[in-house]
Parts: C-alpha cells; sequence; structure tokens
C-alpha cells in the first residue's frame, strides 16, 4: 500500500466499504451525510467536469468551512490531478487575496461571492442536493461511472500558515510526503475502518488536514461539527453519534474542561483522543483522565512543514513520560543539534530537526526560505527540545517568534504591519500575553506621532484588516520600544498589561 | 440595565465603536461577524461577573447568547428562576 496516493487509497476504501458512512456533517439545520460509494461517484463526476476546465498541476483554492462539499471539492481536485490549496475561511480579503495571488488559483470554491471575498479570481460554486445532485456554478453534473485515470502530478497541497502579509509562506507537500504521514499516523493510532470520528478541526490547518485524510484513506466515518463557541455540543455530537475518538487542541480541551460537566453525557462510545497544537498543561491532562477513565490520550506534536504529525506518545506511556511528546512516527527521524549542527547527548536541549519521507519540498516559490529551513538533508524545525535516554521527545520553546492565540499559529509582524498602516503610528511592536481563554492574546505596545490615536481607532483598524483572533486584546502607548544596539525590538522586554507574564 | 451595560461592552470589545447605532438589538452575533467562536466564551464570562449567574452548559447554545435581546431575555429568566 505504501507509496500509493491518498485519493488512489481512498477509491480502494470506497470499493471496500461502499455503505458506510464516509461523512456526517452536523448543522444547524440537521445532518447530512454521504456514504462511500456516494462521496467516491461525487467525486468520480466532480473531477471529470474539472479535468475539461483546468490541466493537471493548476491550483484550485478551496475556501469552504469543514462540510461534505470541502471534501468533495478536494478529493475531485486530487482525481483531476490538480493541486487544492485550502485556505483559512476566518482570513481578510486581504490575507486571501495575498494567498490566492501567491499560489495562482485558477478559481476558487467558496460559498461567498467576488464582491464579498473582494478578490478577482472566478468563484465556483458548489452545491449538494443529496447525494444525486451535484450543481457546479448551477449547473447538474451528469453521473460518470467509470473511475478517472488520475493523472500523474507530483504535488499534494499547498498549505499557507502564518507569515508576514507581504510575504506569505506556502508549504508545499508532494503525494509521497502525505502517504508517508498519513500512514504513520494510523499506525501510530490504530485508526480502524470501524472507527467513527469526530472532527471539529478546521481542514485548512495541517492538523485537521490529517484527521480527513487519515480516515477517508481507510473507509473510516467522520463526523463534522463547527461547535461554534459552544463545547457542550462536542459532547452531544460524541454521544449522539457514538463518535470513538475526538482531537482537540489545548484551548478547547480547556474549554471543555471548564464550561461543560461530562457526567451529564454518555461518553460510553469514546475509546481514543488526541492533543496537539502545543502543550496541554499536565493538571488538565490529569483532570481529563479523571473523568474519562479507561479514554486513552495521545499527545502529538507536529509541525506543517512536515505533512502534519512527526512525534506520538503512546497512551500507555502518557504516566511514565508525562510531558513528552512521544516518539518518532513512522518513517521519521529525529534529532537534537546544538548551535554548530553537533548533534546533542539525551537530556541536552537544542534545536530539533527531523527527516524522512513526510518533510515537505519546501516553500511555494521561495527558495531562499526553503533553504534556510532544509539544510543537510534536514528539516530544521526551529522548535527547541531533547531526547531522553528512550529516544522520548520534550518540548522547551520554539525559537521564532510566532504567538499562538486560541491554537492559531499568528506573525506578530502581520499585526504590527497593519498597525503600521496608520497615521499616528511611528513605531509598533507585538507580543504574546497569557490570556486566559485564548492560551495567548496579542498586546500591542505603540510609539505615536500623533497623540490624538486612541486604542479603539487601533482596534477598529485592526478587525477591517485581520481575523477576529489576531486583534490585540490589549494596547499601550509608549515613549519607545525597548531595542539592542543594533536596532533590533528586544520583545521579550516588552510587559504585558496589569503585570501578566509575557509568554514570549 | 443589563442591557445598556452589555450592549457598551459589545460596542467597546468587539465593535470597537462609541456609536450605538452601531449594533441593532437583535443582530446575531455569528451571522454579522461581530462575535467569534473564542469570543463567545468571553462574553459568558462578562455575564457571569456582571449579572452574577452561573451559565449551565446546556444554557450555552446561540438560542440564548447569539444577540442582545437574547441574551438580556436569557438572563432575566435565570435571574426570575
Amino acid at each position: 500500500m505504501r507509496g500509493q496516493r491518498l485519493i488512489d487509497r481512498f477509491f480502494e476504501a470506497a470499493a471496500a466499504h461502499p455503505d458506510r458512512w464516509a461523512l456526517r456533517e452536523i448543522s444547524p439545520g440537521g445532518v447530512r451525510g454521504l456514504r462511500y460509494r456516494e462521496l467516491s461517484s461525487a467525486v468520480i463526476r466532480l473531477a471529470q467536469e474539472l479535468g475539461r476546465r483546468h490541466v493537471p498541476g493548476e491550483r484550485i483554492g478551496i475556501h469552504l468551512p469543514n462540510s461534505l462539499e470541502y471534501v468533495l471539492a478536494y478529493y475531485a481536485a486530487w482525481a483531476a490531478g490538480l493541486i487544492p490549496v485550502a485556505l483559512n475561511t476566518q482570513a481578510t480579503a486581504h490575507e486571501l487575496e495575498t494567498w490566492i495571488g501567491h499560489s495562482g488559483c485558477a478559481c476558487l470554491f467558496s460559498r461567498k461571492t467576488r464582491d464579498q471575498l473582494g478578490c478577482d479570481t472566478p468563484i465556483s460554486t458548489l452545491e449538494l442536493e443529496g447525494p444525486g445532485v451535484i450543481r457546479l456554478d448551477g449547473i447538474a453534473l451528469h453521473p460518470v461511472d467509470q473511475l478517472p485515470d488520475i493523472p500523474d502530478e507530483p504535488l499534494a497541497t499547498l498549505i499557507y500558515t502564518s507569515g508576514t502579509t507581504g510575504s506569505p509562506k506556502g508549504i508545499t507537500l508532494g503525494h509521497d510526503n502525505l502517504v508517508s504521514n498519513i500512514s504513520g499516523v494510523i499506525e501510530s493510532l490504530s485508526i480502524s475502518p470501524d472507527d467513527r470520528f469526530l472532527c471539529v478541526l478546521p481542514f485548512y490547518y495541517s492538523f485537521g488536514n490529517s484527521i480527513l485524510h487519515s480516515h477517508l484513506s481507510i473507509g473510516a466515518t467522520l463526523v463534522l461539527l463547527d461547535p461554534a463557541g459552544y463545547p457542550v455540543r462536542i459532547l452531544e455530537a460524541i454521544e449522539d453519534h457514538g463518535c470513538h475518538g475526538f482531537a482537540g487542541v489545548p484551548s478547547l480541551y480547556v474549554s471543555l474542561l471548564k464550561k461543560t460537566d461530562f457526567s451529564r453525557h454518555d461518553l460510553s462510545s469514546l475509546r481514543y483522543l488526541t492533543q496537539a497544537g502545543g502543550p496541554l498543561a499536565v493538571e488538565f491532562i490529569r483532570d481529563l483522565q479523571q473523568r474519562l477513565p479507561g479514554v486513552r490520550l495521545y499527545v502529538m506534536y507536529g509541525q506543517t512543514e512536515c505533512s502534519a504529525r512527526i512525534a506520538c506518545l503512546p497512551a500507555e506511556r502518557l504516566d511514565d513520560k508525562m510531558g513528552s511528546v512521544g516518539r518518532p512516527i513512522a518513517g521519521l527521524e529525529v534529532q537534537i543539534v546544538d548551535g554548530k549542527g553537533a548533534v546533542c547527548a539525551p537530556g541536552e536541549p537544542g534545536e530539533i530537526r527531523v527527516r524522512g519521507t513526510s518533510v515537505m519540498r519546501g516553500y511555494w516559490r521561495d527558495p531562499q526560505r526553503s533553504a534556510e529551513v532544509l539544510r543537510e538533508g534536514w528539516l530544521h524545525t526551529g522548535d527547541q527540545g531533547y531526547l531522553d535516554e528512550d529516544g522520548f521527545l520534550y518540548i522547551v520553546g520554539r525559537q521564532t517568534e510566532m504567538l499562538k492565540i486560541a491554537d492559531n499559529r499568528v506573525s506578530p509582524y502581520e499585526i504590527e504591519e497593519v498597525i503600521l498602516e496608520l497615521s499616528g503610528v511611528d513605531e509598533c511592536a507585538v507580543v504574546g500575553c497569557a490570556h486566559e481563554l485564548l492560551g495567548q492574546a496579542a498586546h500591542a505596545a505603540i510609539v505615536r506621532s500623533d497623540p490624538r490615536l486612541n486604542e479603539q481607532a487601533v482596534k477598529r483598524h485592526c478587525k477591517q484588516n485581520l481575523a477576529f483572533y489576531k486583534i490585540p486584546k490589549t494596547i499601550a502607548f509608549v515613549d519607545a520600544l525597548p531595542k539592542t544596539s543594533s536596532g533590533k525590538i528586544r520583545r521579550g522586554e516588552i510587559p504585558c498589561p496589569s503585570n501578566e507574564r509575557n509568554t514570549k | 440595565m443589563l442591557k445598556d451595560t452589555l450592549r457598551q461592552y459589545i460596542l467597546e470589545n468587539f465593535l470597537f465603536s462609541d456609536n450605538p447605532s452601531d449594533l441593532a438589538d437583535d443582530d446575531s452575533f455569528m451571522e454579522k461577524e461581530i462575535i467569534d467562536s473564542t469570543g463567545i466564551l468571553e462574553v459568558i464570562e462578562f455575564l457571569e461577573e456582571e449579572a452574577g449567574i452561573t451559565i449551565e452548559d446546556e444554557e450555552m447554545v446561540p438560542e440564548n447568547l447569539d444577540s442582545v435581546n437574547r441574551i438580556v431575555r436569557f438572563v432575566e429568566r435565570k435571574q426570575q428562576g
């Protein structure tokens, strides 16, 4: 099986489990679903039409929430030899335009119009009226029986992570990268075709992307839900759909633990949980273990540059290796190196570097930035950590200055650039400050030339130009920013408001 | 009274505005993209503090929380009950 593309595996799984649910989508209007035979027939139908409109290797933007349509568009793009580019649905028009321009998307699947999005790319609308009727741009597609001959396009997808608005970072993954990583994940978590998994994480990030493919490539069922800020819905969905697995990032688990009452729900179907996207404090891990006895908890670590996952801590080692993110998943090798590139001894911290088939091709159309992280045959993660005597990885910090707000990685430069556009702002530095609900929140220190400039005006400008979670929660107007002798801003010395600890 | 404080809070913290006409009492926070999913949790904390109530998990639904009017009705019901 290794070496095949995920789309080939999907068609195989669909042939093996035609009547099983591939997707169940929970929405305020009810539950919609597609069985494997329905989804695969829809994928073939749409792929044929996309094949008529595009040439293999073209990029197709997908700006859709987690939904049946998202999966249909994504897999049909693959089946037509195209490169799907999933775009953050929370992004502003400006961000979208940057990514679309950079990736050169030929068209964009979206529920919004060109006017609403403020971009020039042709928009395609996709409507599913029951499993049998698919409309593309309002026109119903005819059923096609034959499996398409899938063009041999080596690249699988581009994933845009936060970078500065001026220089977008498109992580370029090949089909071989994804197959290798997804196989490793399936093995680490023992995912089986009988599994029903609740996914609330957005597919446009690598964690959600990994969940999508690790289930659809083997014939398991994915239940899709957007809890929209109401964590109790997650417990209801697990109960109503008898889900076996669930994945979350730290802020999601914290809101579940703080804002829901597990004892009011029958969660007996639940067999395992996975957690990634930054450290979940040990007190919360213990709390989860206590409230869900017998449910296996897998802690994972990853990076989009490495397709998704790098390491996984087996549930049975959680207690004796508490704080670790586990061992490298199959197909990957992890090393810790010091500043000179020498390999560190066990227990000695240094930079984490990774090699193996999951490692990306590079950053899209950015050879210079690619060469900075892909050196001597290794991916340099920029994260700091150490390996213990048994080869278990521990993360001690991140080299980069990225913030992590409600588990979205956010570049401080991006926020600074937006604030600096305002007249009356001379200098600006953004740092992450601890926030009870979000993990971190942005705090901006601003040197203003116009004393009339106030906090409200800055935030309003940010709201127009940034996704909501990126808007600084707090703003301090200061006389000067702390700097090094060479003029570089010392972010570590910028205080957080009300004596909260600066977590950066 | 809660309505005024709440409106003030939403205007200040989510719309960054002091113009009362920017927020209608029946505006859906989600549909009008006034508050995102992380913001709702902040609103809940605000309500618990301001109105001295505890919001149970099964009460955390848009029917109770997705507009100024819905919140005010919800809090009144809770305070009476």
